[in-house]
């Protein structure tokens, strides 16, 4: 549009100049032929003049003469001096013209002279002279506007020729201009055409080819014109297509993953098996390098390695159980329960800098740890390692997430199979410790008995009465024994439906416990056990006295069983609300992990058969601890004894 | 008789130069000798200017006079008619019109004494004033 204008206006501009020129030419042509014709007026005036002269030569009035001599002078003079103005003459004309006025004045001077002078004499040769001097200078004036004149002519002459020359001038420019104009417009056109022709036809092929499946392909963008544009969005088209294309098969795999990870992991009914299923598979489908499972213990206070694939066993062995309130990543992950997604190195380092060894030892870049928890229960992590660098997207992150949560599932489901299997098996244990446990006393019971009624039936009665007497003696102990073991049982069933039922009352703490270890001093002496009671304070307190006993008993019995032949320290203390009473032995210790479930139903301290009891002495001694609102735990070392802690406020 | 007498020894005396014709100009005239072709230059208005570059103003003589015969054999080599065509050639080609004649040897005399830069020729047994120079005619 610019480049037209241009044209437009440049032909406009060629035409308007030449056609003034060719204006400008006709007026000056004009002012010339004005100018001629002054020329020829002064000649015809002075040629009248000349003759007033003669007339006078010739002897006629001379008065009347000069009147018309003056008034055709100022006819000649007038025109004369306007030719002068005219700007188109030239200087050489106008000074022509100059010599020609000048003549023309010496001319009139003379001529007034000789009327002055000759007035009224007669002609004589004097006068002739003079008039003949005066003449000289008409002629000279004549002579002068003649060459005037030609020049003039001549010139005019030339300027019409020239004219006439270029009279095709404005009209040649032109179409000259016209002509150029024309094939410019024509060439550009023609390459514009070509220029669409070809974007249309590299478009068509970039849509051939995308429609034939290949999605990466990008059209070349020719030209930075419209089709450029449309190109370059074309390409942007088929880019976002591809990536979602992409995306789609990327999230129907990932569904297709966790289809098969839920199908597997159903299938697995052991909780390592689930955990190797899952780091597997997890590994796996994130394209991971190693990752691990490690499950919180029941009681939230450590947890422990469960599973891992691509890890360094020395590793593996130092973080096999770690406490939970240790800061680290994995513990972190479980206490504050969400993910956490570290993209490179420099994430892990600032946020954990006390691990450097161990990214360099495992070579992470990156890492995955992920929560896993069903409804609000928290059951560990699962964490993924990358050797390098990576981002991680939503869709990743919401993925990695969903694995977690399938891998919590199955892990909590196996875990109730396994509890379910564990309780199953303990009930199992159980009813035939409790068969055995309750048919151990019956069966000499019923021997004595029969020896018991034997024996009245003798003749000797008298004689074996102290033999009798031991016998049932011995009867009475089993009865005992059969009693605790069913007063065990039926406390079991109170606990278990909530009716144990306490009554406090204030009792001297010091006195019960020295009363008790003289009550179970003939024991004590059978086990070839030695007894220090370290009272520390006097010690009152609100609790019900029987169940308290039960309770001491109960760990003592416990010592009896586990440290038979080594020494018992007993220690009681009291603080400001609470009295503590430590009992403590030096038997094999307990190891850590069983903490928490030695405390529970049917759970013995060891699983070795050579120790009986129902498993009930310290889950009963529990609950009557804390329905008073206290707290009993164990402090050990394996192979250095244990220490039970039974704390109880002083009022409850 | 006078007449004819110069008539016949202009014809027989013609290798002569310009014998029997003086040429006079205005006292002020800077040169002192002129060529023929000088001469035939100023008489055609060819140039129009002395050295000084004061007018040149020729006076012709009328026909019927000796002096304008010999004038014209001697000096211009043109016969009358010829100068006359020239003259009216001229008037209308440049615009130069033919000098003016002057019948009395006096009133020639009285016109070069007027003009500056004048030149005019008198037959040789004119008396001459003081008011004129003659002009030498060289070959």
């Amino acid at each position: 549009m610019f480049i037209i204008a241009c044209f437009v206006i440049a032909i406009a501009v060629a035409q308007y100049t030449s056609n003034r020129g060719y204006v400008e030419g006709l007026s000056r042509l004009n002012s010339m032929n004005m100018a001629i014709n002054i020329c020829s007026q002064s000649l015809e005036g002075l040629s009248d003049s000349i003759a007033v002269l003669s007339e006078m030569e010739s002897g006629k009035s001379i008065s009347k003469n000069l009147h018309y001599f003056e008034v055709n002078q100022k006819q000649v003079r007038a025109p004369l001096m306007k030719t002068l103005q005219i700007s188109e003459i030239s200087p050489e004309t106008k000074n022509l013209l100059r010599e020609a006025l000048s003549a023309i004045n010496r001319f009139e001077g003379g001529v007034a002279l000789l009327f002055q002078n000759h007035r009224d004499r007669k002609m004589n040769s004097a006068i002739r002279t003079e008039m003949l001097i005066t003449r000289q200078f008409s002629s000279d004036a004549q002579e002068y506007l003649r060459k005037a004149q030609i020049d003039l002519r001549r010139k005019s002459d030339s300027m019409v020729a020239q004219l006439y020359s270029d009279r095709f001038w404005p009209s040649t420019l032109v179409i000259a201009l016209s002509t150029i104009f024309f094939i410019f417009v024509m060439t550009i056109g023609l390459r514009v055409t070509k220029r669409i022709k070809q974007s249309v036809k590299n478009l068509g092929e970039a849509t051939d080819r995308v429609t034939m499946g290949d999605y990466q392909y990008q059209a070349n963008i020719l030209n930075h014109d419209e089709f450029g544009v449309l190109t370059n969005r074309f390409n942007t088209m088929t880019t976002s297509v591809y990536q979602g294309k992409k995306e789609l098969t990327q999230t129907i795999e990932r569904i297709h993953a966790l289809q098969d990870l839920a199908q597997q992991l159903a299938e697995a009914l052991r909780t390592q098996e689930a955990v190797n299923i899952a780091i597997e598979e997890g590994i796996r489908t994130l394209k991971s390098n190693s990752g691990s499972i490690m499950t919180v213990n029941p009681d939230q206070t450590f947890i422990e390695m469960v599973g891992s694939k691509g890890m360094e066993a020395e590793l593996c062995r130092k973080w096999k159980v770690i406490p939970l309130r240790l800061i680290s990543p994995v513990t972190d992950c479980i206490r504050m329960n969400q993910p956490y997604f570290f993209e490179n190195l420099d994430q892990l380092k600032m946020a954990y800098p006390d691990f450097p060894e161990e990214f360099r030892i495992m070579n992470i870049q990156a890492s995955a740890i992920l929560p896993l928890k069903v409804g609000q229960r928290e059951l560990g992590a699962i964490c993924f390692n990358f050797d390098s660098t990576r981002t991680f997207s939503q869709d990743e992150r919401d993925f990695a997430l969903a694995i977690a949560r399938q891998a919590a599932q199955a892990l909590f489901r196996t875990q109730l199979y396994e509890e379910a299997q564990y309780a199953i098996h303990a009930r199992d244990e159980f009813l035939s410790i409790a068969s055995h446990e309750l048919k151990t006393p019956l069966t000499p019971m019923k021997l004595q008995l029969q020896m018991l009624s034997r024996s009245m039936d003798s003749e000797n009665f008298e004689m074996n009465k102290p033999k009798l007497s031991k016998t049932l003696k011995d009867c009475d102990q089993h009865f005992n024994r059969l009693s605790k073991l069913i007063m065990n049982l039926l406390d079991i069933s109170r606990i278990s439906s909530g009716k144990l039922v306490l009554s406090p009352e204030i009792v001297n703490v010091n006195l019960l416990v020295r009363d008790l270890l003289i009550q179970l001093k003939d024991q004590l002496h059978q086990n070839r056990m030695e007894v220090e009671f370290q009272e520390l304070n006097e010690v009152s307190a609100v609790i019900d006295a029987p169940r308290f006993e039960q309770v001491v008993t109960n760990l003592i019995s416990n010592a009896m069983k586990y440290a038979p032949g080594k020494p018992l320290k007993l220690v009681l203390s009291s603080h400001e609300t609470n009295f503590t009473l430590k009992v403590i032995d030096q038997g094999p210790g307990i190891e850590r992990k069983d903490f928490g479930r030695i405390f529970q139903k049917f759970e013995r301290i060891s699983s070795v058969d050579n120790v009986g009891g129902l498993g009930l002495g310290l889950y009963i001694t529990k609950q009557i601890v804390e329905s008073h609102k206290g707290d009993i735990w164990v402090e050990s070392e394996p192979g250095t004894g244990a220490a039970f802690v039974c704390e109880i406020p002083l009022r409850t | 008789m006078k007449k004819s007498a110069l008539f016949l020894f202009l014809i027989f005396s013609n290798t002569l130069y310009a014998k029997g014709i003086v040429f006079i100009a205005h006292p002020s005239c800077p040169l002192n000798k002129l060529s023929r072709t000088q001469l035939k230059d100023y008489y055609f208005k060819k140039i129009r200017q002395w050295p000084d570059h004061s007018t040149v103003r020729f006076f012709d003589r009328p026909e019927s006079n000796l002096a304008r015969e010999i004038f014209l054999q001697t000096v211009l080599n043109r016969s009358a008619r010829q100068v006359d065509n020239y003259w009216i050639e001229q008037k209308f080609k440049s615009g130069d019109s033919a000098p003016s004649s002057v019948e009395d040897d006096l009133v020639v005399m009285e016109l070069i004494s007027r003009f500056p830069g004048a030149i005019s020729y008198l037959s040789e047994e004119t008396p001459l004033n003081k008011q004129v120079k003659v002009i030498e005619v060289m070959e």
